[in-house]
Protein backbone atom coordinates (compact mmCIF):
# COMPACT_ATOMS: atom_id res chain seq x y z
CA UNK A 1 0.00 0.00 0.00
CA UNK A 2 1.38 3.29 -1.03
CA UNK A 3 1.02 4.55 3.08
CA UNK A 4 3.38 1.69 3.91
CA UNK A 5 7.26 2.90 5.01
CA UNK A 6 9.80 0.68 5.90
CA UNK A 7 10.76 -0.23 9.17
CA UNK A 8 14.75 -1.23 10.05
CA UNK A 9 15.52 -2.60 13.49
CA UNK A 10 17.90 -5.42 14.98
CA UNK A 11 15.81 -8.16 16.94
CA UNK A 12 16.95 -10.68 19.08
CA UNK A 13 20.56 -9.83 17.52
CA UNK A 14 19.75 -9.63 14.10
CA UNK A 15 19.11 -6.86 11.60
CA UNK A 16 15.61 -6.62 9.69
CA UNK A 17 13.86 -4.62 7.86
CA UNK A 18 10.03 -4.62 6.49
CA UNK A 19 7.06 -2.72 5.21
CA UNK A 20 4.39 -1.29 7.57
CA UNK A 21 1.76 1.27 7.76
CA UNK A 22 1.70 3.97 10.25
CA UNK A 23 -1.48 2.15 11.88
CA UNK A 24 0.38 -1.37 12.32
CA UNK A 25 1.07 -1.95 16.13
CA UNK A 26 4.95 -3.18 16.65
CA UNK A 27 3.33 -6.77 18.45
CA UNK A 28 1.69 -7.13 14.54
CA UNK A 29 4.51 -6.52 12.92
CA UNK A 30 6.75 -8.16 15.11
CA UNK A 31 4.68 -11.53 14.78
CA UNK A 32 3.60 -11.04 11.29
CA UNK A 33 6.75 -9.47 9.38
CA UNK A 34 9.33 -10.81 11.44
CA UNK A 35 7.73 -13.98 12.16
CA UNK A 36 8.33 -13.22 16.43
CA UNK A 37 5.78 -15.37 17.19
CA UNK A 38 6.99 -15.43 20.77
CA UNK A 39 4.99 -12.12 21.08
CA UNK A 40 1.50 -12.99 22.53
CA UNK A 41 -1.48 -11.12 21.67
CA UNK A 42 -3.60 -11.32 24.99
CA UNK A 43 -5.59 -8.18 25.40
CA UNK A 44 -3.85 -5.56 23.15
CA UNK A 45 -4.71 -2.62 24.60
CA UNK A 46 -1.77 -2.20 27.44
CA UNK A 47 -3.19 -4.64 30.15
CA UNK A 48 -2.21 -8.02 30.21
CA UNK A 49 1.65 -8.09 29.27
CA UNK A 50 1.37 -10.74 27.44
CA UNK A 51 3.21 -8.81 24.70
CA UNK A 52 5.69 -7.52 26.68
CA UNK A 53 8.91 -7.35 24.52
CA UNK A 54 12.47 -4.94 25.19
CA UNK A 55 13.01 -1.88 23.35
CA UNK A 56 16.48 -0.02 23.32
CA UNK A 57 16.70 -1.90 26.77
CA UNK A 58 13.55 -1.17 28.02
CA UNK A 59 10.76 -3.36 28.89
CA UNK A 60 7.56 -2.31 26.36
CA UNK A 61 4.01 -3.51 25.54
CA UNK A 62 4.61 -4.07 21.83
CA UNK A 63 0.56 -3.40 21.63
CA UNK A 64 1.65 0.14 22.78
CA UNK A 65 3.74 0.78 20.05
CA UNK A 66 3.37 2.02 16.65
CA UNK A 67 5.62 -0.46 14.25
CA UNK A 68 6.78 2.91 12.84
CA UNK A 69 8.15 4.41 16.29
CA UNK A 70 10.11 1.33 16.16
CA UNK A 71 12.36 2.62 13.32
CA UNK A 72 15.90 2.40 14.08
CA UNK A 73 15.49 0.46 17.39
CA UNK A 74 17.10 -2.57 19.55
CA UNK A 75 14.42 -5.17 20.05
CA UNK A 76 14.46 -8.32 22.26
CA UNK A 77 12.20 -11.11 22.63
CA UNK A 78 11.81 -13.85 24.74
CA UNK A 79 13.95 -15.59 22.01
CA UNK A 80 16.77 -13.34 23.24
CA UNK A 81 17.62 -15.32 26.73
CA UNK A 82 18.77 -18.32 25.15
CA UNK A 83 21.94 -19.07 24.93
CA UNK A 84 23.28 -21.69 22.02
CA UNK A 85 20.55 -24.06 23.20
CA UNK A 86 20.75 -23.89 26.59
CA UNK A 87 18.22 -22.30 28.47
CA UNK A 88 19.03 -19.13 30.42
CA UNK A 89 18.93 -19.42 34.02
CA UNK A 90 15.48 -17.50 34.57
CA UNK A 91 14.15 -19.75 32.15
CA UNK A 92 15.38 -22.53 34.55
CA UNK A 93 14.00 -21.35 37.73
CA UNK A 94 10.79 -21.06 35.85
CA UNK A 95 10.84 -24.74 34.98
CA UNK A 96 11.91 -25.84 38.29
CA UNK A 97 9.15 -23.61 40.01
CA UNK A 98 6.05 -24.94 37.91
CA UNK A 99 5.86 -21.39 36.67
CA UNK A 100 4.13 -22.10 33.76
CA UNK A 101 1.48 -24.09 32.42
CA UNK A 102 0.09 -23.09 29.33
CA UNK A 103 2.77 -21.06 28.36
CA UNK A 104 0.84 -18.00 26.68
CA UNK A 105 1.69 -15.39 29.26
CA UNK A 106 5.33 -16.84 29.69
CA UNK A 107 7.27 -14.87 27.55
CA UNK A 108 6.47 -11.55 28.65
CA UNK A 109 6.87 -13.03 31.93
CA UNK A 110 10.67 -13.81 31.28
CA UNK A 111 11.58 -10.40 29.87
CA UNK A 112 9.65 -9.01 33.25
CA UNK A 113 11.36 -11.16 35.09
CA UNK A 114 15.16 -10.47 33.79
CA UNK A 115 14.22 -6.63 34.13
CA UNK A 116 13.51 -7.16 37.77
CA UNK A 117 16.49 -9.01 38.84
CA UNK A 118 18.61 -6.68 36.47
CA UNK A 119 16.89 -3.69 38.03
CA UNK A 120 16.71 -5.13 41.89
CA UNK A 121 19.39 -7.34 43.10
CA UNK A 122 17.75 -8.62 46.32
CA UNK A 123 13.56 -8.34 45.33
CA UNK A 124 11.41 -8.67 48.39
CA UNK A 125 8.05 -10.79 47.02
CA UNK A 126 6.04 -7.72 47.38
CA UNK A 127 9.12 -5.87 44.95
CA UNK A 128 8.30 -9.31 42.92
CA UNK A 129 4.61 -8.65 42.51
CA UNK A 130 4.96 -5.07 42.26
CA UNK A 131 7.16 -5.21 39.58
CA UNK A 132 5.67 -8.12 37.99
CA UNK A 133 2.24 -6.76 37.87
CA UNK A 134 1.44 -5.74 34.25
CA UNK A 135 1.90 -9.54 33.14
CA UNK A 136 -1.28 -11.16 33.75
CA UNK A 137 -1.54 -15.23 34.31
CA UNK A 138 -4.84 -17.27 34.09
CA UNK A 139 -3.27 -20.35 34.73
CA UNK A 140 -0.93 -20.87 37.68
CA UNK A 141 -2.00 -18.47 40.81
CA UNK A 142 0.87 -16.71 40.54
CA UNK A 143 3.13 -18.47 43.10
CA UNK A 144 4.62 -20.74 41.34
CA UNK A 145 6.35 -17.62 39.28
CA UNK A 146 7.08 -15.79 42.27
CA UNK A 147 9.50 -18.40 43.73
CA UNK A 148 10.49 -18.76 40.33
CA UNK A 149 11.83 -15.12 40.17
CA UNK A 150 12.76 -15.02 43.53
CA UNK A 151 15.36 -18.10 42.90
CA UNK A 152 16.36 -16.52 39.89
CA UNK A 153 17.51 -13.18 41.63
CA UNK A 154 19.21 -15.08 43.75
CA UNK A 155 20.97 -17.57 41.19
CA UNK A 156 22.26 -14.30 39.39
CA UNK A 157 23.60 -12.97 42.01
CA UNK A 158 25.02 -15.17 43.86
CA UNK A 159 23.27 -15.69 46.97
CA UNK A 160 22.58 -18.49 48.96
CA UNK B 1 -9.76 -4.71 16.56
CA UNK B 2 -6.77 -3.18 15.23
CA UNK B 3 -6.42 1.13 14.00
CA UNK B 4 -7.97 2.69 11.70
CA UNK B 5 -6.21 4.60 8.99
CA UNK B 6 -4.69 7.83 9.62
CA UNK B 7 -1.75 9.71 8.26
CA UNK B 8 1.49 10.15 10.40
CA UNK B 9 4.62 12.18 11.42
CA UNK B 10 7.44 12.88 13.55
CA UNK B 11 8.25 15.70 14.41
CA UNK B 12 12.18 16.27 14.57
CA UNK B 13 11.71 19.28 16.57
CA UNK B 14 9.13 21.53 18.74
CA UNK B 15 8.78 24.36 16.17
CA UNK B 16 8.18 21.76 13.55
CA UNK B 17 5.73 19.90 15.62
CA UNK B 18 3.76 23.10 16.72
CA UNK B 19 3.62 24.39 13.11
CA UNK B 20 1.75 21.07 12.06
CA UNK B 21 -0.20 21.39 14.92
CA UNK B 22 -1.37 24.62 13.97
CA UNK B 23 -2.08 22.93 10.36
CA UNK B 24 -3.84 19.59 10.97
CA UNK B 25 -4.06 19.85 15.07
CA UNK B 26 -7.70 20.27 14.47
CA UNK B 27 -8.40 16.32 13.43
CA UNK B 28 -4.71 15.26 14.88
CA UNK B 29 -3.81 13.54 17.93
CA UNK B 30 -0.49 13.94 19.81
CA UNK B 31 1.35 10.69 20.34
CA UNK B 32 4.38 10.66 23.24
CA UNK B 33 4.39 7.88 25.91
CA UNK B 34 1.34 6.22 23.74
CA UNK B 35 0.13 4.09 26.67
CA UNK B 36 -3.55 5.53 26.70
CA UNK B 37 -3.54 6.64 23.22
CA UNK B 38 -2.42 3.81 21.18
CA UNK B 39 -5.22 1.39 22.86
CA UNK B 40 -7.67 3.83 22.16
CA UNK B 41 -6.41 3.59 18.59
CA UNK B 42 -6.85 0.13 18.56
CA UNK B 43 -10.12 0.10 19.89
CA UNK B 44 -10.85 2.65 17.79
CA UNK B 45 -12.59 5.28 20.85
CA UNK B 46 -9.84 7.55 18.81
CA UNK B 47 -10.40 8.12 14.92
CA UNK B 48 -8.18 10.95 14.40
CA UNK B 49 -6.95 11.39 10.66
CA UNK B 50 -3.87 11.85 11.84
CA UNK B 51 -0.83 11.34 14.32
CA UNK B 52 2.00 13.36 15.37
CA UNK B 53 4.54 11.94 16.92
CA UNK B 54 6.76 14.13 19.50
CA UNK B 55 8.70 11.41 20.58
CA UNK B 56 12.17 13.12 19.21
CA UNK B 57 11.71 16.17 20.84
CA UNK B 58 14.38 15.68 23.43
CA UNK B 59 14.84 19.30 24.70
CA UNK B 60 10.73 18.29 25.99
CA UNK B 61 12.77 15.68 28.25
CA UNK B 62 14.43 18.06 30.68
CA UNK B 63 14.47 18.49 34.79
CA UNK B 64 15.59 22.11 35.47
CA UNK B 65 16.04 22.16 39.44
CA UNK B 66 16.16 25.56 40.33
CA UNK B 67 13.75 28.70 41.28
CA UNK B 68 11.32 25.77 41.38
CA UNK B 69 10.90 22.38 39.52
CA UNK B 70 10.24 22.74 35.89
CA UNK B 71 9.43 19.11 34.48
CA UNK B 72 9.57 18.79 30.94
CA UNK B 73 6.20 17.48 29.25
CA UNK B 74 7.92 14.27 28.08
CA UNK B 75 9.55 13.23 30.92
CA UNK B 76 9.05 9.74 31.39
CA UNK B 77 7.28 8.50 34.82
CA UNK B 78 10.13 5.95 35.20
CA UNK B 79 12.61 9.40 35.56
CA UNK B 80 10.01 11.30 37.56
CA UNK B 81 10.54 8.20 40.14
CA UNK B 82 14.54 9.11 40.65
CA UNK B 83 13.63 12.70 41.53
CA UNK B 84 13.96 13.27 44.96
CA UNK B 85 16.01 16.67 45.28
CA UNK B 86 13.32 18.67 47.44
CA UNK B 87 9.90 17.27 49.14
CA UNK B 88 7.73 18.48 46.12
CA UNK B 89 9.91 16.65 43.36
CA UNK B 90 9.56 13.64 45.93
CA UNK B 91 5.85 13.72 45.91
CA UNK B 92 5.68 13.57 42.35
CA UNK B 93 8.49 10.55 42.36
CA UNK B 94 5.98 9.18 45.06
CA UNK B 95 2.98 9.72 42.58
CA UNK B 96 4.74 8.43 39.49
CA UNK B 97 5.43 5.22 41.43
CA UNK B 98 1.69 4.38 41.64
CA UNK B 99 1.23 4.56 38.08
CA UNK B 100 0.24 1.16 36.40
CA UNK B 101 3.45 -1.05 35.81
CA UNK B 102 7.24 -0.88 35.02
CA UNK B 103 6.37 -1.10 31.24
CA UNK B 104 4.07 1.22 31.35
CA UNK B 105 6.13 3.86 32.99
CA UNK B 106 9.06 3.51 30.61
CA UNK B 107 7.03 5.23 28.02
CA UNK B 108 4.17 7.10 30.16
CA UNK B 109 5.09 10.81 30.21
CA UNK B 110 3.95 13.64 32.18
CA UNK B 111 2.62 15.45 29.59
CA UNK B 112 0.54 12.54 28.47
CA UNK B 113 -0.74 12.38 31.82
CA UNK B 114 -1.68 15.60 32.07
CA UNK B 115 -3.78 15.47 28.41
CA UNK B 116 -5.51 12.43 28.87
CA UNK B 117 -6.98 13.94 32.55
CA UNK B 118 -8.51 10.32 33.93
CA UNK B 119 -10.08 11.57 37.19
CA UNK B 120 -8.10 8.68 39.11
CA UNK B 121 -4.84 9.82 37.92
CA UNK B 122 -1.84 10.35 40.22
CA UNK B 123 -0.39 12.95 37.94
CA UNK B 124 -2.96 15.59 37.52
CA UNK B 125 -3.97 15.26 41.64
CA UNK B 126 -0.39 15.90 42.25
CA UNK B 127 -0.38 18.68 40.09
CA UNK B 128 -3.46 20.54 41.92
CA UNK B 129 -2.00 20.00 45.27
CA UNK B 130 1.44 21.63 44.57
CA UNK B 131 0.13 24.50 43.10
CA UNK B 132 1.38 23.93 39.47
CA UNK B 133 1.38 25.84 36.35
CA UNK B 134 1.51 24.07 33.23
CA UNK B 135 2.73 25.37 30.08
CA UNK B 136 1.12 25.16 26.71
CA UNK B 137 2.85 26.08 23.23
CA UNK B 138 1.16 26.58 20.02
CA UNK B 139 2.94 28.27 16.79
CA UNK B 140 1.69 31.73 18.04
CA UNK B 141 1.67 31.53 21.34
CA UNK B 142 2.92 30.44 24.63
CA UNK B 143 0.84 30.84 27.90
CA UNK B 144 0.85 29.32 31.51
CA UNK B 145 -2.90 27.89 32.93
CA UNK B 146 -2.38 26.77 36.57
CA UNK B 147 -3.21 23.28 37.43
CA UNK B 148 -6.57 24.27 39.20
CA UNK B 149 -8.00 25.39 35.87
CA UNK B 150 -6.47 23.19 33.75
CA UNK B 151 -8.61 19.80 34.20
CA UNK B 152 -12.13 20.38 33.17
CA UNK B 153 -13.73 17.11 32.80
CA UNK B 154 -12.99 14.15 32.50
CA UNK B 155 -10.64 13.25 29.76
CA UNK B 156 -11.40 17.53 28.63
CA UNK B 157 -9.10 20.19 29.49
CA UNK B 158 -8.14 23.43 28.63
CA UNK B 159 -5.57 21.95 25.87
CA UNK B 160 -6.09 23.49 22.48
CA UNK B 161 -6.07 21.44 19.24
CA UNK B 162 -3.12 23.37 18.19
CA UNK B 163 -0.93 23.47 21.39
CA UNK B 164 1.23 21.08 23.27
CA UNK B 165 2.05 20.85 26.34
CA UNK B 166 5.61 21.59 27.02
CA UNK B 167 6.84 21.94 30.60
CA UNK B 168 5.07 21.78 34.17
CA UNK B 169 6.82 24.48 36.87
CA UNK B 170 5.95 23.78 40.35
CA UNK B 171 7.19 26.54 42.64
CA UNK B 172 9.69 26.45 45.19
CA UNK B 173 8.45 26.00 49.10
CA UNK B 174 9.28 25.96 52.49
CA UNK B 175 11.24 22.30 53.09
CA UNK B 176 9.05 21.87 55.80
CA UNK B 177 6.31 20.79 54.01
CA UNK B 178 5.20 17.07 54.69
CA UNK B 179 3.66 15.08 51.32
CA UNK B 180 1.84 11.51 51.45
CA UNK B 181 0.14 9.84 48.49
CA UNK B 182 -2.86 7.05 49.65
CA UNK B 183 -4.39 5.60 46.97
CA UNK B 184 -7.44 2.04 46.51
CA UNK B 185 -6.90 -0.12 44.11
CA UNK B 186 -8.77 -3.65 43.19
CA UNK B 187 -5.37 -4.62 41.77
CA UNK B 188 -1.73 -3.23 42.25
CA UNK B 189 -1.37 -0.43 39.10
CA UNK B 190 -5.40 -0.40 38.25
CA UNK B 191 -6.84 3.30 38.45
CA UNK B 192 -7.48 4.04 42.25
CA UNK B 193 -11.24 3.44 42.94
CA UNK B 194 -10.41 6.46 45.22
CA UNK B 195 -6.68 8.91 45.70
CA UNK B 196 -5.55 11.66 48.18
CA UNK B 197 -2.74 13.47 48.38
CA UNK B 198 -1.63 15.36 51.61
CA UNK B 199 0.32 18.11 51.91
CA UNK B 200 1.20 19.96 55.53
CA UNK B 201 3.49 21.92 57.14
CA UNK B 202 3.76 22.54 60.60
CA UNK B 203 5.38 23.73 63.98
CA UNK B 204 7.07 21.78 66.76
CA UNK B 205 4.21 21.98 68.52
CA UNK B 206 2.32 20.37 65.23
CA UNK B 207 0.15 23.18 64.69
CA UNK B 208 -1.16 23.26 60.93
CA UNK B 209 0.29 26.46 58.81
CA UNK B 210 -0.29 25.55 55.54
CA UNK B 211 -2.36 22.57 54.42
CA UNK B 212 -2.93 20.77 50.77
CA UNK B 213 -5.45 18.19 50.46
CA UNK B 214 -6.78 16.77 46.71
CA UNK B 215 -9.26 13.95 46.47
CA UNK B 216 -8.64 11.90 42.91
CA UNK B 217 -11.23 9.38 41.34
CA UNK B 218 -13.70 10.25 43.47
CA UNK B 219 -15.92 13.25 40.66
CA UNK B 220 -14.61 14.09 37.16
CA UNK B 221 -11.61 15.84 37.52
CA UNK B 222 -8.71 15.97 40.93
CA UNK B 223 -10.15 18.29 43.36
CA UNK B 224 -8.95 20.51 46.51
CA UNK B 225 -11.16 19.75 49.33
CA UNK B 226 -10.72 23.26 51.05
CA UNK B 227 -13.00 22.94 54.03
CA UNK B 228 -10.44 19.91 54.42
CA UNK B 229 -7.61 22.15 54.31
CA UNK B 230 -9.01 25.72 56.10
CA UNK B 231 -9.93 23.06 59.19
CA UNK B 232 -6.36 22.17 59.59
CA UNK B 233 -4.77 25.03 59.58
CA UNK B 234 -3.91 26.75 62.83
CA UNK B 235 -4.81 23.08 64.80
CA UNK B 236 -2.84 20.52 66.35
CA UNK B 237 -2.60 17.93 64.18
CA UNK B 238 -1.58 15.70 67.38
CA UNK B 239 -5.31 15.57 68.04
CA UNK B 240 -7.08 12.61 66.40
CA UNK B 241 -10.23 14.08 66.02
CA UNK B 242 -8.53 16.90 64.46
CA UNK B 243 -6.78 13.80 61.60
CA UNK B 244 -10.70 12.39 62.10
CA UNK B 245 -12.34 15.59 61.44
CA UNK B 246 -10.74 16.37 58.04
CA UNK B 247 -11.70 12.87 56.87
CA UNK B 248 -14.77 13.68 57.62
CA UNK B 249 -14.67 16.76 55.52
CA UNK B 250 -13.59 14.75 52.47
CA UNK B 251 -16.20 12.24 52.64
CA UNK B 252 -18.83 14.93 52.72
CA UNK B 253 -17.52 17.72 50.50
CA UNK B 254 -16.12 15.58 47.15
CA UNK B 255 -18.30 15.37 44.62
CA UNK B 256 -18.39 11.50 44.17
CA UNK B 257 -18.52 9.49 41.73
CA UNK B 258 -20.70 5.74 40.37
CA UNK B 259 -19.35 3.55 37.84
CA UNK B 260 -19.00 -0.16 37.60
CA UNK B 261 -16.10 -0.30 39.51
CA UNK B 262 -17.21 1.23 42.73
CA UNK B 263 -20.23 2.54 43.91
CA UNK B 264 -20.44 6.59 45.24
CA UNK B 265 -20.60 6.25 48.52
CA UNK B 266 -17.97 4.05 48.55
CA UNK B 267 -15.59 5.80 47.21
CA UNK B 268 -16.11 8.84 48.97
CA UNK B 269 -16.03 6.82 52.36
CA UNK B 270 -13.20 5.45 51.36
CA UNK B 271 -11.59 8.68 50.27
CA UNK B 272 -12.16 9.83 53.94
CA UNK B 273 -10.26 6.59 55.41
CA UNK B 274 -7.21 7.98 52.64
CA UNK B 275 -7.86 11.35 54.01
CA UNK B 276 -6.88 10.58 57.56
CA UNK B 277 -3.75 7.55 56.76
CA UNK B 278 -2.20 10.55 54.85
CA UNK B 279 -1.97 12.80 57.45
CA UNK B 280 -1.20 9.92 59.99
CA UNK B 281 2.26 9.01 57.32
CA UNK B 282 3.24 12.59 56.99
CA UNK B 283 3.11 12.96 60.89
CA UNK B 284 5.35 9.83 61.41
CA UNK B 285 7.78 9.88 58.43
CA UNK B 286 11.08 11.00 58.68
CA UNK B 287 11.48 12.23 55.21
CA UNK B 288 9.87 14.23 53.52
CA UNK B 289 7.19 12.31 51.58
CA UNK B 290 4.98 8.65 52.52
Amino acid sequence: MSTERPVRLRIDGENRTALAEPRTLLSDFLRERLGATSVHLGCEHGFCGACTVVVDGKLTLACTVLAVQADGATVETVASLENAGELDPVQQCFARHHALQCGFCTPGMLLAARDLIETIPDPSEDEIREHMSGNVCRCTGYAGIVAAVADAAQHRNGGK
Amino acid sequence: MKPAVFDYHRARNTTEALTVLRDRGADGAVLAGGQSLVPLLTQRAARPGFVLDINGLAELATVDNGDGLRIGALTRHHDLMTLSDRPEAALLARAAAHIAHPAVRNRGTIGGSIAFAHPAAEIPAALLALDAQIELRSASTTRTVPAIEFFLGAHRTALRADELITSVYVPPRPTDWRWAVQEIARRRGDYALALVIVGIAYDQDRVCREARVVAGGVADTPSRVRSAEEHLVGRNLVDPAVIARAGALVTQNVAGHADMHAPEKYRRRVAGTLTRRALTACLEQESHVD
